[in-house]
């Protein structure tokens, strides 16, 4: 079954489209407005401006892969491009970056949830929670029989 | 969990109800209650049992100014107050004792063919006044009795991935075919908003220009999704929760169109020959995954990967605003200043007002069991809708 409501808009020039600008009037925005930040859409230019981010931090944040609500927290975390770099150099999605500083996770220790098996939001939410690796990957696997354990033979 | 849930006003009955009834019984955050109708036109939400012997308020009788119990007769008004106490007052009418007796009351209010309650502590928040409420097009309300917790059918809300399995391909699966797959999610994104979240997707027949990566689709907070329709999960109580969903079909034309009334029926989640789940329409599925979680899903034995981003951070957010309500603040999405609250715009794929493209009147998607008088009342709209802009593009 269809997604019965992706009817994708045409957006040749996204800010050009009367639906936009319609959409932009609705946040306050005027067509002048959606073009000094293009390619942002209404709701992410009204989160902009509500957060004090500026057209050229956005876009420099975007260039390092993060969307206006990261680079918002990036901003607040006081965080430079080379700090998303240095965990997009280890594999880890620019957003991380954010959510690690956010939640004082060091990349190190990101890096051995990760191998145990857990994503970074997870990681931090369980480290915030108490968690420790050991803790965490024990109580991972015990709802698991153990023969299909990872690297187990069944 | 209740607390903060009651900071928001929630969906709890459609207005069209009340058409053929005056008092409804409803069970919300684990209090049973009586939801009614004055004939005076308010609407109240009062405790199901009469504070006088306990008696159930939903066989008591409406009158002018509230709802009178029909076991002793004590009157109460929508706001709790109890007017008359027939034999006290015969004799004792210098007690007044009716002034030291209340029922506990909610809040009720009605928009866009909802009644909404607030069960929260005052002053009330506003009442979201959503720009999808004032669109153009046929609406209709359904609502459903689901036997599981409301957080669990929260964060399918923020599950951009299910519904290539859940829905594609299941549904490829139920109607036979053997075709190819459904197109797989290639990335995701997720943004904080106003009002909640967008969650954003590519997939393999969808590139970044695409609206379902641009505009995306909201998980609105605390617990609706918005998709051009709106899905509510109300809890009944903690094992329980009224699945309200609010659909809107765009009609022909842009001529006017006025509803009368916006019918509110039942969508059964059973099928009765079977006794297993419908699985025919799209929350019908979502239905069966929620339930199939446990009645409260069980987190400790989940393993959660990258399609599951979007429920941590909705995770991470309840309990960050968990701790703002018990600091005394108010929690994410509330809306406090009557001059935000109009026609208030939320991201929408093919904009809020979208144009039918469609040659016919289309089936109803999302649930099983639309009764045909609906079915048949919308098609008419949309035929007499059709007709009327022929006969404007023909130049009549």
């Amino acid at each position: 079954m269809a997604d019965p409501s992706a009817h994708p808009r045409p957006v040749a020039d996204p800010s050009a489209h009367p639906l936009t600008v319609a959409e932009a009037a609705a946040y306050g925005l005027t067509p002048g407005d959606l073009s000094d930040w293009a390619p942002l859409t209404p709701v992410q230019i009204h989160w902009a401006r509500k957060h004090a981010l500026t057209p050229a931090a956005a876009r420099q944040w975007a260039r390092e892969g993060l969307h206006v609500g990261d680079a918002v927290r990036a901003v607040a975390l006081a965080m430079t491009p080379a700090d998303t770099r240095r965990w997009a150099a280890a594999h880890f999605a620019p957003s991380d970056a954010v959510e690690a500083a956010e939640m004082g996770i060091s990349l190190d220790v990101a890096i051995a949830w990760r191998e145990a098996g857990f994503i970074l939001p997870d990681a931090a939410l369980l480290i915030h929670d108490g968690w420790t690796l050991d803790e965490a990957t024990a109580a991972r696997y015990a709802g698991i029989a153990t023969g299909i354990r990872e690297g187990e033979d069944p | 969990m209740g607390e903060l849930l009651r900071r928001y006003w929630h969906p709890v009955a459609g207005a069209a109800e009340f058409r053929e009834q005056d008092v409804k019984p409803v069970r919300l955050f684990g209090e049973d209650l009586a939801l009614f109708r004055d004939r005076s036109g308010n609407y109240g939400l009062v405790d199901r049992h009469c504070p006088h012997r306990r008696a159930d308020m939903t066989y008591g009788f409406v009158e002018d100014r509230g709802l009178r119990c029909n076991y002793h007769g004590w009157l109460f008004d929508h706001t709790g107050r109890c007017l008359h106490q027939p034999f006290e007052e015969t004799r004792h009418p210098e007690g007044n004792f009716r002034d030291k007796v209340r029922i506990n009351a909610y809040q009720v209010k009605e928009k866009a063919g909802l009644l909404w309650a607030y069960l929260g502590p005052d002053p009330a928040p506003e009442l979201p006044d959503w720009d999808r409420f004032h669109a153009r097009g046929y609406k209709q309300i359904a609502i459903s009795e689901v036997p599981c917790n409301w957080f669990q059918c929260q964060e399918n809300s923020i599950d951009p991935v299910h519904f290539e399995w859940l829905h594609d391909n299941w549904s490829k699966v139920l109607h036979g075919e053997d075709g190819p797959r459904a197109p797989a999610h290639r990335r995701l994104g997720f943004d904080e908003f106003d009002y909640g979240f967008i969650y954003r997707r590519v997939r393999e027949d969808t590139t970044e220009q695409d609206e379902l990566w641009t505009t995306g689709r909201v998980c609105l907070w605390p617990n609706c999704l918005y998709v051009g329709h709106f899905e509510w999960r109300v809890p009944i109580d903690d094992e329980n929760t009224l699945s309200v969903g609010w659909f809107i079909d765009e009609l022909p034309g842009d001529l006017p169109f006025e509803q009368e009334v916006i019918p509110c029926w039942q969508a059964p989640v059973k099928d009765e020959r079977t006794g297993r789940w419908i699985t025919s329409h799209v929350m019908n599925q979502d239905f069966v995954a929620w339930v199939g979680q446990g009645t409260i899903a069980d987190r400790t034995q989940e393993h959660l990967g990258e399609s599951d981003r979007g429920v941590i951070m909705i995770r991470k957010r309840l309990l960050d605003d968990l701790e703002a309500v018990a600091a005394g603040k108010d929690p994410m999405a509330t809306i406090r200043d009557p001059a935000v609250n109009h026609r208030v715009p939320l991201p929408i794929i093919g904009g809020a007002n979208r144009l039918v493209t469609a040659s016919r009147p289309p089936r109803f998607p999302f649930l099983a069991g639309q009764p045909a008088e609906v079915q048949a009342e919308f098609e008419k709209a949309w035929q007499d809708c059709a007709a009327a802009a022929a006969q404007v593009g023909a130049g009549g």
